[in-house]
């Protein structure tokens, strides 16, 4: 079993109970491992729907002393180490530093001297005496996979993260019957399930109204960059905050400085119930009036949501197309890079500056040329409105405005698949139309406009809401 | 869903919803209804929720000085803060810790702690941290840590039973000033229990008690013992009130809370450098923000999850400009932080410095204020309420023209299991200092009569030391401050216990977590009433809190609160 699991849920060194010490096991892992990993809070039919007792109100499925009990099971375990007689723990031993692993599996220590073998009733299952660390906790998985809630608790959240936040309990059966059985007899293969959850015909109808979900910032983060073709620079890395060593990471996606603003930054989230409450409801008619959960939307704070977009635009504004042809062109920097090494080193990336990820929008600008001039050459020739290209305010011509139509075609196709409806794209058009005048100097004016075209995409339903 | 469901799922929440806002609510006609639910107040007032997240060993932080010192001590062992001074054999002096004594501790002319700069230090008064460090080895962390405390002291010199921990004189001199009440062991509850009920089971106890997530749920909601979805109480009072004004009731400093989250009201979560705003392109015409906000206005739309988008996208863009220009005119406190000119520069820390500066263990401060550590103290709780600050301050301008607000600021790292010595020691002399700050920047703005801190925790921690700290536990004790002449400071209110054994009438469980006497819903009725909730919103508000009337007094909802916290 993973080690940094067994260490951050507190069950590593958690021994039998002691009455006189007056110790008992650590009973925080037990209670996820039910809660949160596999069978959830509240009886669930295969639909998905709770099951109500004589006063209509939801009931547990599992109690205190399931919970006591399962503790019971988590107990006697030990980092392994490379040296093998002294596994951390102050509590087995009153030693204070070790060499151990969270690389290889927790293992029983010394043989299972604290481990509580007693017989252990889980769940209304029973695990006989005598049995070692190892079989003990085999057995209490038999007993959870064994559970009738693990299919729907486990195939709500699949759904949740992958296609809509409420399904229907049609939609729940279908695939909590493949997870109980796959055809073949097997239950809890996900690939099957996997499979039914994307193909079933309700992933594919987004007729009804209250079909969907909203995307979290982290996955809509990822989703822009891989739109745009993200590569990682490499990242100078200070080891310890005043000893001046430094590593270089390659090949690694530095998010922290760019994600913290919007409270999400991976492996950073602020509890063992994740960033959000699956059970959210927001605080709108359509959604309380029918208790329907919208989870994601718990993140969409003031502060978060602003500064979601804000990360978009200085993300765009500091892109190699920007540099290489905007301060290039206004004179801030003549130089232009060839691989990525040079770049990075170059504009000094370390992972406290926001440069970590190379994005390149040089292909969109190219595009958004030939629709103004019919070549690449990205000099925008025909994009104003009268002869001078430099100086004073411009309105854009005929043939800007018919390019800017089309580049917004374009974007559209390009980041949500073309579904944005005519009338958003008729609003933001015209709002790109008085963006781009504001600026005297051609390429402000082409960065205006795409800048603001992807923003305004990226912050719009068409994006944002999974369908 | 037909309308059997839809009436079977709103009575899931019936004990949360007045019979006005479920009509309100669940129809979405709040906003038609809001002369009924509103409440017009023509003061101002706000209460600031310090939540200090993880479960606090407030055993510690206000440790017994009288009765029980002695079970304290002989099971918190080495974590266990000690009565007296020793002397040079070990053995205990006679008292030396007076709060009343001026040899003991510096105060000014507002009866404020300071920190005396150089001389003579009292043996645990936080050093200057400008100047190197004279700490002796005695000074160690780990005897610090259990130095000694301020043993508070009723109105006729008598104990009260519990102390102020030696590294907090700024709280105690709010005590001393009468503007700080402990109340002692309090905690979640649903009715009143004993140890004899619970093992009966004649009484309900709180549901998953001992584990953060669902103890800090019940914190925020106030609504053990009840299933289904739960709402936070703050919000069910925004629910209620419906305040007008473009902020709202709830604003938060410390990240999303539950506390805020209503039926029909989420409160607003801020950043503490001050109101984000939509960075955008230069535009000749409408801005992003206007943008955004037409996007909602297509008929279209039909999808619940696209009109949500743009209603959040919407009201997030208006407040963004209201917020944008109040800001600039916010009062300067550390002008170490902002290079500006302090609005109030006759009034400084404990230390000296301006208010809310940051102490945050870089070279200068290493190893000074008072405890060995190389990390200072946090500097997000400062932030937090210095943000606090600004905004109670900007909020009385016109344009936001608040009168009620509820404010919630947080303190993480408290659920110490381990390495308690290190972490308690700054945790609690930030909110010592962080608490003082706060408590002085309102009184520059002339305004500490308007506003009340209440403090809260999800749960207390075990009197069992596992060795190097302390697990999840039950009771703990609280704190309220407020200049309101009204409010009742420099007292601790609630039972403090005599018996805090293992196999004594409090301790629950092997591990002698401490059996609440006094509920969170009994402290914050009579600050909620001074904030001018009336009692039927009361009841909807702290749904619980009728289970703790007087027997005798059963009639009269008010037996239930806390008595004498206001006059």
């Amino acid at each position: 079993m993973n080690a940094t699991m067994a260490d951050y849920l507190t069950f590593i060194a958690s021994s039998k109970a002691d009455s006189t010490k007056g110790t008992a096991p650590d009973e925080n892992y037990a209670r996820e491992l039910m809660q949160l990993f596999s069978i959830g809070l509240y009886k669930l039919n295969d639909d998905g729907t709770k099951i109500l007792d004589d006063n209509d109100l939801p009931t547990p499925i599992y109690t205190q002393e399931d919970v006591s009990q399962m503790a019971r099971v988590f107990t006697g375990w030990a980092l392994s180490s490379t040296n093998y007689d002294k596994p951390k723990n102050a509590k087995y031993e009153n030693i204070q530093t070790y060499m151990h692993s969270y690389i290889m599996d927790i293992r029983s220590f010394n043989g299972g001297e604290f481990h509580d073998d007693g017989n252990k009733t889980i769940l209304g299952e029973t695990i006989d005496a005598g049995l070692s660390a190892e079989e003990d906790m085999d057995r209490a998985i038999e007993i959870l996979m064994a559970n009738s809630n693990i299919g729907p608790h486990v195939c709500r959240e699949l759904i949740n993260r992958l296609v809509t936040s409420n399904p229907t309990p049609e939609y729940m059966s279908d695939v909590v019957s493949i997870f109980n059985d796959n055809g073949s007899g097997e239950k809890g293969d996900l690939k099957a399930t996997i499979r039914e959850i994307l193909t079933h015909w309700e992933a594919r109808d987004t007729s009804s109204d209250t079909y969907g979900k909203v995307d979290e910032f982290m996955l809509l983060t990822t989703h822009y960059l891989s739109s745009l073709n993200v590569k990682a620079l490499p990242v100078v890395y200070y080891t310890g905050t005043h000893s001046g060593v430094t590593t270089t990471m390659e090949d690694t996606y530095w998010f922290t400085p760019e994600t913290q603003y919007y409270y999400q930054v991976p492996l950073e989230a602020p509890s063992v119930f994740n960033f959000y409450s699956p059970e959210y409801v927001p605080n709108d008619a359509s959604f309380s009036d029918t208790g329907l959960v919208a989870p994601e939307f718990e993140l969409r704070t003031y502060n978060g949501l602003i500064a979601f977009s804000n990360y978009i635009h200085f993300n765009l504004a500091q892109d190699r197309f920007v540099y290489e042809h905007v301060d290039t062109v206004l004179g801030a920097n003549p130089t232009t890079f060839t691989n990525m090494t040079d770049w990075a080193e170059n504009k000094s990336i370390t992972q406290t500056n926001y440069q970590g990820l190379y994005i390149n929008t040089t292909s969109i600008y190219k595009k958004f040329s030939m629709l103004v001039d019919g070549n690449e050459s990205l000099e925008f020739k025909n994009l104003n409105a009268g002869t001078e290209q430099q100086g004073g305010e411009k309105a854009l011509s005929d043939n800007g405005k018919e390019a800017v139509v089309k580049l917004i075609n374009y974007l559209d196709n390009h980041f949500t698949g073309g579904i944005m409806p005519q009338e958003y794209k008729d609003k933001l058009v015209l709002h790109l139309y008085t963006t781009a005048s504001s600026r005297n100097v051609i390429m402000r004016q082409a960065t205006n406009i795409v800048g603001t075209a992807i923003k305004a995409i990226i912050m719009s339903p068409s994006y944002m809401v999974i369908k | 869903m037909n309308r059997r469901d839809f009436i079977k799922k709103m009575g899931l929440y019936a004990a949360t919803i007045s019979p006005i806002a479920r009509i309100g609510g669940a129809l979405g006609l709040a906003g038609a209804i809001t002369s009924l639910s509103a409440q017009d107040f023509s003061d101002y007032k706000a209460i600031v929720i310090f939540d200090m997240d993880g479960g606090n060993d407030t055993m510690n932080m206000f440790p017994p000085t009288g009765t029980s010192y002695d079970t304290y001590k002989s099971i918190r062992t080495n974590l266990g803060v000690e009565l007296y001074e020793k002397d040079e054999n070990g053995e205990y002096t006679t008292e030396k810790i007076d709060l009343y004594s001026d040899d003991f501790y510096n105060v000014d002319t507002n009866q404020h702690f300071t920190a005396s700069l150089g001389v003579d230090q009292p043996y645990f008064v936080p050093l200057d941290p400008k100047k190197p460090d004279v700490i002796d080895t005695e000074y160690g962390k780990e005897a610090m840590y259990i130095k000694g405390s301020y043993h508070t002291k009723k109105a006729d010199g008598a104990k009260t039973g519990l102390g102020i921990h030696a590294l907090m004189p700024e709280i105690a001199s709010l005590y001393n000033k009468g503007v700080l009440s402990i109340v002692s062991n309090t905690g979640i509850l649903i009715e009143p229990v004993t140890k004899a009920k619970i093992a009966d089971k004649s009484v309900q106890i709180p549901e998953f008690l001992f584990s953060h997530g669902n103890q800090r749920e019940l914190i925020a909601t106030l609504q053990a013992g009840q299933a289904g979805n739960k709402s936070g109480w703050a919000g069910r009072l925004a629910d209620n009130w419906q305040i007008n004004n473009s902020l709202g009731l709830n604003i938060s400093y410390g990240g999303n809370t539950k506390t805020f989250m209503g039926l029909s009201t989420s409160g607003l979560t801020m950043g503490t450098n001050g109101p984000t705003s939509y960075s955008s392109y230069h535009t000749m015409g409408d801005s992003f923000e206007e943008l955004l906000k037409s996007f909602s206005e297509d008929p279209e739309d039909t999808n619940i999850f696209d009109k949500f988008t743009n209603k959040v996208n919407a009201k997030t863009a208006e407040l963004s400009s209201d917020l944008a220009t109040v800001w600039e005119d916010s009062p300067v406190f550390a002008t170490k932080k902002y290079d500006e000119e302090e609005d109030y520069p006759d009034i400084n820390n404990s230390y000296g410095d301006p208010l809310f500066t940051q102490y945050t263990g870089n070279e200068e401060t290493r190893e000074n204020l008072g405890i060995r550590t190389h990390h200072g103290l946090d500097k997000r709780i400062f932030e937090q309420l210095e943000a606090t600050a600004k905004m109670i301050k900007v909020s009385q301008t016109e344009a936001l023209s608040a009168k009620r607000q509820i404010f919630y600021v947080r303190q993480g790292g408290h659920d110490v299991h381990g390495n308690q010595v290190d972490s308690h020691s700054r945790l609690m002399r930030a909110i010592s200092l962080g608490i003082s700050d706060f408590y002085k920047a309102l009184e520059a703005m002339g305004m500490e009569e308007d506003v009340l801190i209440i403090s809260s925790s999800e749960f207390g921690r075990t009197m069992r030391n596992n060795g190097d700290g302390t697990d999840h536990g039950w009771g703990g004790h609280s704190f309220i401050v407020s200049g309101d002449p009204t409010f009742n400071g420099g007292k601790v209110y609630g039972d403090v216990l005599e018996d805090l054994g293992f196999e004594g009438i409090n301790a629950y469980t092997n591990r002698a977590r401490i059996i609440p006497t006094t509920a969170t819903e009994q402290i914050l009725a009579p600050a909620l009433k001074w904030f001018g909730v009336t009692n039927n919103i009361m009841a909807e508000v702290l749904p619980n809190l009728e289970n703790f009337r007087d027997p005798d007094n059963s009639e009269n909802v008010e037996s239930a609160f806390l008595q004498g916290v206001f006059s």
